[in-house]
């Protein structure tokens, strides 16, 4: 799910010339991740949550983790579980989008997974729309948080997040130098769809079943848990 | 602050035991870019390129020392971001659960 740099180039390495494809991709995937990143901070700022620091240290550590264990699917490719519902679902969704966020330039800056120049884009599909799938669960749950209904919720969430995350990648690649003359979106969006169709269900009983647990077992951790219940935004 | 060193420890035990689970082969996307036939430079390779430590020969504990050193750095960097979101109470240093 990660793009990687060479996918989006400033400089065409055929024409030498400025990849015009690739700049407004970039520019426009870094225009609309800043502010929601500003944004973010602000609200997680504004909490005042004097617990949130552990919590968010250990559960980016969990999803660093999870998004390293890569799992075979159909046709010789692999996915990995992406874990932004549940970061959403632990620490709300400003602080999840940080937290993923944090996590994503670690992968690029120190394992080359997911490029510098495409860390706006990487950001925007996985911590933003991650972040934002707090209110998938939000939307299904309704105001009853509990039991089964908060269970079907998540799983609903994270399995919509899952798509929704692989629709924006395979636009966002679709429109790049590497694809626009080579099938464009017509080729990338319905590849990136179907692949993580399948994995969201993977992603989705994960999600759940962490989820689930946590609430059974430590809910005073999870703040997103805490704000669909009526805590402070 | 017990809880939180139980789990970290669950954590890095699930990653030594999942590890030689993980698939070596391409994810999606890079399939579809090798499918294309396009070339596929990296401009940034990273600190440790495809989650390896290239002095350590063995693939296993190469793979594992590059992933507890990310772990330790994701770690560090959101306890950090964690510490600059927290206010501070007058009086008294960032309360820790």
């Amino acid at each position: 799910m990660h793009i990687n740099d060479g996918i989006f180039n400033l400089i065409n390495p055929v024409t030498n010339g400025v990849s015009f494809p690739d700049v407004a991709v970039l520019s426009v995937t870094w225009a609309i991740t800043i502010p929601f990143l500003v944004f973010a901070w602000k609200k997680t700022k504004s909490l005042g949550n004097h617990t949130l620091t552990a919590t968010l240290s250990i559960s980016s550590a969990l999803v660093f983790v999870a998004q390293l264990i890569n799992f075979p699917v159909v046709g010789g490719t692999t996915v990995h579980v992406l874990g932004a519902t549940l970061l959403a679902m632990i620490l709300g969704p400003f602080a999840a989008m940080l937290s993923m966020t944090i996590v994503l330039l670690m992968q690029a800056f120190f394992f080359a997974d997911g490029g510098l120049l495409a860390f706006g884009a990487n950001t925007l599909n996985m911590a933003v729309i991650g972040g934002l799938s707090f209110f998938f669960v939000k939307f299904f749950a309704g105001k009853s948080v509990d039991g089964s209904r908060l269970a079907i919720s998540v799983f609903a969430a994270s399995w919509v997040a899952s798509i929704l995350t692989a629709l924006a990648t395979g636009f966002e690649v679709g429109f790049s130098s590497t694809f626009i003359n080579g099938g464009g979106i017509a080729l990338t969006v319905p590849s990136m769809v179907g692949i993580y169709a399948m994995e969201g269900l993977v992603e989705a009983v994960v999600t759940t079943a962490l989820v689930t647990s946590l609430v059974r077992l430590q809910p005073r951790f999870m703040v997103g848990l805490d704000m669909l219940r009526g805590g402070k935004w | 602050m017990k809880i939180q060193i139980i789990i970290v420890a669950f954590i890095v035990v699930a990653f030594a035991l999942f590890l030689p689970f993980a698939s070596k082969s391409p994810d999606g996307l890079q399939k579809l870019v090798a499918d294309s036939g396009n070339q596929h430079t990296q401009s940034w390779n990273g600190l440790m390129s495809g989650y390896s430590v290239a002095a350590v020969a063995d693939p296993y504990v190469s793979t594992f020392l590059a992933g507890l050193s990310g772990i330790v750095a994701v770690m560090v960097t959101t306890f950090l971001l964690g510490v600059a979101v927290t206010p501070k109470k007058k009086g008294e240093s960032v309360k820790q659960i």
